[in-house]
């Protein structure tokens, strides 16, 4: 009980330090998730993009597919060092967290990606610090066996 | 698989655009091909990802892609502009080492970039770069995908 009425004092102090400061503005994140493959279409050469892909035509330019097709899109304001689950799909969740912006003005961002693997268990497939210019893209591509995942992240000052 | 002229209708169809739905949903309970098609665009959509049975679908060019990437970053580079980095989970650190090197050597404006990455699941890789037009890229796949 003593052990517990002390930490309380402790998470109140911390608490009212807090207050003391005004929080810095929050980031505005978006995410757009497609899933890219390589189909034989009749035009050759040309990469066709579903509805919905258009703001990640130059995120992905290097990749080796020829068909994007939109799966998500998700943006929010968010708080610095609170992590924010987004869903993907059934078997993708990502976690981002805001951790601090640079003296150069980037946003150092974590990213997590959780994969659901057999028995329902969530692991990490991968976890991930940028730094970010406010409003440059950022991406995670999950190798899949027809072809990937591609999450796309742009990040820049909430208005 | 036997070819239909329909096909494509269909996808549009199941990409959500404007095409005559009512049409659609009855084609593919009595076209086999159609229907095969828009269970197996169902999967992919919902991230399974497999069934790599379709010839049309099979990911050939991945493992060529990987090598290209690995190939820039064995070349050296003049410029810190178009640089790719890589790495693997166990490079991670370094990746990082060489990004503070890159900020000490400094540039006409500092570039978003990958500072770590790694992963958790058994028998997985990380490949890191910026990819030319200077997205930070993070690519998750199977150690063994480049030995196709
Ligand atoms: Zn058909």
């Amino acid at each position: 009980m003593v052990t517990f009425s002390l930490s309380l004092v402790v998470v109140l102090a911390v608490g009212a330090g807090k207050a003391v400061t005004a929080p810095p503005p929050p980031v505005h994140i978006t995410m757009v998730a497609a899933v890219a493959t390589n189909e034989s279409r009749p035009e050759r050469g040309k990469v066709f993009y579903g509805s919905g892909c258009d703001a990640i035509r130059n995120a992905v330019a290097e990749l080796p597919y020829n068909t994007y097709r939109h799966l998500v899109s998700w943006f929010h304001d968010l708080p610095y060092n609170v992590e924010t689950p987004v869903k993907v799909n059934a078997q993708y969740t990502a976690y981002l967290t805001v951790l601090s912006k640079q003296a150069d003005g980037r946003f150092r961002i974590k990213t997590r990606i959780g994969e659901r693997v057999p028995g329902g268990r969530e692991v990490n497939a991968v976890v991930a610090t940028h730094v970010v210019v406010p409003g440059d893209q950022f991406k995670f591509c999950v190798k899949t066996n027809a072809g990937a995942l591609i999450i796309v992240f742009t990040a820049r000052e909430a208005k | 698989m036997v070819k239909c002229h329909y096909e494509e209708q269909i996808e549009r169809w199941l990409d959500g655009e404007r095409v005559d739905a009512a049409f659609c949903e009855r084609h593919v309970t009595t076209c086999p091909t159609c229907a095969a098609r828009a269970a197996q665009l169902k999967l992919v959509r919902a991230g399974v990802g497999a069934v790599a049975t379709h010839e049309e679908i099979r990911d050939a060019q991945f493992p060529a892609f990987l090598n290209g990437i690995r190939e820039r970053l064995e070349t050296p580079a003049r410029h810190h502009y178009g640089l790719w980095a890589l790495s693997s989970v166990s490079l991670a650190a370094l990746i990082a080492a060489f990004s503070a090197f890159l900020l000490m050597t400094g540039g006409p404006r500092p570039a978003s970039a990958v500072e770590s990455a790694t992963t958790e699941l058994e028998d997985t890789e990380v490949t890191v770069y910026e990819s030319e037009n200077g997205t930070p890229t993070v690519w998750i796949h199977k150690a063994e995908e480049d030995l196709w």
